[in-house]
């Protein structure tokens, strides 16, 4: 007998998809942690972009509307002090008493110690970058990788500021880097992994990128969604939907932690299978949910994740996130 | 079942119809902007919970992933919002407020809008933008043609157009808005005297970046908007920065005005030291009454004297920068200001703290200091409070040439009058009625009409300073640890072949005359420690060599 398509079965199958789609495409691996991200003091933070652990273990948040490095008690994610600098912040990092700041202004690197204050003499690096997107360091190697969105590749730098290297090694049209955004080193295994929006026009996808510190090019991570578009994390059998890579972070034991900030969620991949292990926060503003987050970082011993909020103008921190 | 199977993409295309309908009228999603490459770039089919299709419930997150500061696009942007503590009520205008994420928009005047500016809001379809207060307006947002400065192009119409084209409307992206603002204000009255007389065919762009919320920041350059400050004051004859041009960084080392704060009507100085905002409200373009002495001050001379001046003017500069003593890139070294006023020196101003000088009284001092409290003075009772720069050398309150006075040796090359000048500088403070004109024998006889000789009246070129410190390495010699550019304080002995030998000198002596110049002889008139002093039937006067040698360092 046949069956007549009614309304009635038509929200049957909504329902049905609807469960599907609950179950897979928009479906979280939500850990415990998740549910813990607390808010901070809304005063002190007005553009929160990249962040990086400072001497004493609180965070250095570069504020791009304020144009300062703001640091952020770790502990009670309170501001607790700042320093300006001439121009627009946008990646950080600390290494061994200096603090490394892509200038987007001024397209170059501005070093300050660890007090704030900018080193005159040779404050800044004298190759510019034009657009430094993010910085990552190795303290092992003493080498500063700097992200320049524009040029399309990671200029590494040693302690003095010359620039000894790039990434990647050769890329004339862009194939291996299409839109650089966030990046982050693995000390251990000596590779350098950089979010990539990908090319619609080239048919790239979104991706995190890996290579090894001479620039050659290792392994790809890449997103389901297709160029350029759409998509919220998890995925379907493990492989990951993303859509605007941006920070990463490493624990150190084979795991990869990626902010996409349009899904805005903290993705977790196994460094070999690039399977999705899991996610954690997601769209919204309450505790625990984000607005275009930026960047990431792990801390060692606590496991404990912390997150630009960049629209919630906070600091997300997802207690024992990084715990697997 | 094959059949029913069939029905989920049909039904997910019914919804994908539907909200295409019901949220999008035809041609809404016309010509898409190229850079958007697709509708995959911004929609998604299968995972979107939010509205629209989007992937994201707020478009905001979705416009700024890609166009905020840390996005891939070229062109950045950020929401308009006003600052933090502005004096208005908070607002914040989104991405759609002004754009029509799907394509540009034909505006009235027959062109097509550029960036995607306007909406359709009207049955005509033309591009409008939805103002506050003025409900639905024409917005034209065009090239500017090659010719951005008067005589303009006549298709010119943008951010502020002024209605150049004279339609009586005032179309331009920003003013459609801005219509009772500072500047560019908009009366759509048609009287020219009534607006767009800030930086006249400049891009509201220039200086309100829209990566910056539209607030003013010049890109993160203060020469952006500030450029009479820095082609200006800064280019005077004294000025901070001793003699180089000013960079940003420059203003960055006294200055702290990010974008919550900057343009709140205060002027946001900085520690040196610390680094630290100073609140001292001070109002932009603040100055000070010296015309009325105690100055009429609305603002705090003393607190800006010690937690900003001092911070920098002392013997460790400015801790808040890398290189306190050489705080600006033009590498001069702050003169250490603050330890020249140590009470503990013989001879000083009273700026650290009163000085219990017997000889400074209601009777011999004009006001502030006998009025003021603890009888003590700032630095702006003999310097602007300009700081950036001032026409007057040493930025003072008076033209003092007192860079003529430190590389001529021949008296009679001063200029006329600057005697008189210098006098009429000190005798702001100390009282003219004693200390030039004191009566004959009297406590001031020295400075009165029974010694004509040290007026400037009565022949002394350099007036006060002839005597008294001030003139660093007077006579083209230089400075060898006398009380000479000493003004602010020191200590100082006489020289060993003087009557006082080796004791110290009060009063700020030794200076202009006296200093470059040391008596062979101790008698006579030699008895105030030498010098090229005009006394009656001296020969001395211009011949080093004398009876006097003049001090070789």
């Amino acid at each position: 007998m046949r069956k007549q398509v009614t309304l009635r079965t038509i929200f049957y199958y909504a329902a049905v998809i609807l469960l599907v789609l609950g179950v897979t495409g928009v479906s979280r691996a939500d850990g415990p942690a998740a549910a813990k991200g607390r808010k901070t003091s809304p005063h002190g933070l007005y553009s929160p972009m990249r962040l990086d652990f400072g001497a004493d273990g609180n965070l250095l948040v570069s504020d791009y509307q304020l144009g300062m490095i703001v640091t952020v008690d770790r502990k009670t994610n309170e501001p607790i002090g700042w320093f300006a600098l001439e121009g627009r912040p946008l990646g950080i990092a600390y290494l061994k008493g200096h603090i490394y700041v892509g200038n987007t202004t001024a397209g170059r690197i501005d070093v300050f110690n660890a007090a704030g204050l900018q080193f005159k003499k040779n404050g800044s690096f004298k190759t510019a970058v034009e657009n430094p997107t993010d910085i990552a360091v190795d303290p092992g190697t003493n080498r500063i990788f700097v992200v320049d969105g524009s040029a399309k590749h990671v200029k590494v730098f040693d302690t003095k500021g010359e620039l000894v290297g790039q990434i990647p090694a050769s890329d004339p049209d862009n194939s291996l880097l299409a839109a650089p955004t966030g990046i982050a080193v693995d000390p251990v295994r000596q590779e350098v992994l950089v979010g990539d929006y990908g090319n619609k026009g080239e048919d790239i996808s979104p991706r995190v990128q890996i290579f090894d510190y001479s620039g050659n090019y290792l392994d790809t991570i890449v997103s389901m969604v297709s160029s350029g578009g759409m998509g919220m994390g998890g995925g379907w059998n493990k492989k990951p939907r993303f859509s605007r890579p941006q920070g990463l972070a490493v624990d150190g034991a084979g795991h990869i932690f990626l902010v996409d900030c349009f899904s805005c969620e903290v993705l977790v991949f196994d460094r070999l299978s690039g399977d999705l292990i899991k996610t954690l926060g997601g769209f919204g503003t309450d505790p625990g949910q984000m607005r275009l987050p930026l960047d990431i970082i792990i801390q060692s011993k606590t496991k404990d994740l912390f997150v630009t909020n960049n629209r919630e103008a906070r600091i997300e921190v997802f207690e024992k996130g990084g715990v697997l | 079942m094959k059949k029913h199977r069939l029905l989920i993409p049909g039904f997910i295309f019914i919804v994908i119809a539907v909200f295409a309908v019901v949220f999008y009228g035809p041609g809404e999603a016309g010509a898409l902007n190229p850079s958007h490459i697709s509708c995959a770039t911004c929609h998604s089919l299968h995972t979107a919970p939010g509205q629209s299709l989007t992937s994201d419930a707020v478009v905001e997150v979705l416009c700024l992933s890609c166009h905020g500061p840390a996005g891939t696009a070229t062109k950045k942007a950020e929401v308009h919002t006003n600052k933090s503590g502005s004096a208005y009520a908070p607002f914040t205008m989104g991405c759609t407020d002004c754009h029509n994420p799907h394509d540009n928009q034909g505006n009235h005047l027959g062109g097509t809008n550029l960036s995607q500016v306007g909406k359709s809001l009207d049955s005509t379809g033309y591009a409008m933008i939805p103002t506050p207060n003025s409900g639905n307006r024409y917005v034209v947002f065009e090239n500017r043609g090659s010719n951005a400065v008067p005589p303009y192009d006549s298709s010119l119409h943008s951010f502020a157009s002024g209605d150049e084209d004279g339609d009586g409307n005032y179309e331009g992206a920003c003013e459609v808005c801005h219509t009772q603002v500072s500047h560019h204000r908009n009366y759509a009255d048609g009287d020219p005297s009534h607006d767009h007389t800030h930086f006249v065919g400049q891009n509201c762009t220039v200086c309100h970046p829209h990566i910056s919320n539209f607030n003013p920041a010049g890109g993160g350059s203060c020469d952006a908007c500030h450029s009479s400050i820095y082609n200006g004051e800064f280019t005077q004859t004294s000025h901070h920065l001793g003699g180089a041009a000013v960079t940003a960084a420059d203003c960055a080392v006294c200055h702290q005005e990010p974008d919550n704060n900057h343009m709140n009507g205060n002027i946001d100085l900085k520690d040196p030291d610390t680094g630290n905002p100073l609140n001292l409200n001070i109002p932009r373009g603040a100055t000070r009454d010296t015309a009325v002495l105690p100055a009429n001050d609305t603002w705090d001379v003393v607190q800006l004297q010690n937690s900003f001046c001092f911070k920098c003017h002392d013997s460790n500069g400015a801790q808040s920068v890398a290189t306190p003593m050489t705080p600006f890139s033009s590498g001069h070294t702050v003169p250490n200001i603050w330890d020249l006023f140590d009470p503990a020196n013989n001879y000083h101003h009273a700026v650290r703290q009163a000085f219990d000088n017997t000889f400074c009284n209601a009777n011999t001092m004009e006001p502030p200091w006998d009025t003021q409290a603890a009888n003590q003075i700032t630095c702006f009772d003999c310097h602007e409070t300009t700081g950036h720069g001032s026409a007057n050398q040493r930025m003072l309150r008076t033209a003092i040439d007192l860079a003529t006075m430190e590389t001529t040796t021949t008296p009679s090359s001063l200029p006329a009058g600057m005697g008189l000048t210098v006098e009429t500088f000190c005798t702001l403070c100390h009282k003219a009625s004693e200390y030039v004109a004191g009566a004959a024998n009297s406590k001031f006889e020295y400075h009165g009409v029974n010694q004509n000789q040290h007026r400037a009246a009565g022949g002394n070129e350099l007036g006060c300073l002839g005597c008294h410190g001030g003139i660093v390495n007077f006579g083209g010699v230089a400075d060898n640890g006398s009380a000479r550019g000493n003004i602010h304080g020191g200590s100082f002995q006489w020289p060993s072949d003087t009557w006082s030998a080796n004791s110290f000198t009060d009063a700020f002596i030794v200076g202009g005359w006296i200093s470059g110049w040391q008596a062979n002889t101790s008698s006579g008139n030699d008895g105030c420690g030498g010098g090229d002093c005009n006394h009656p039937g001296s020969t001395r006067r211009n011949t080093p060599g004398k009876e006097y040698t003049q001090v070789a360092d």
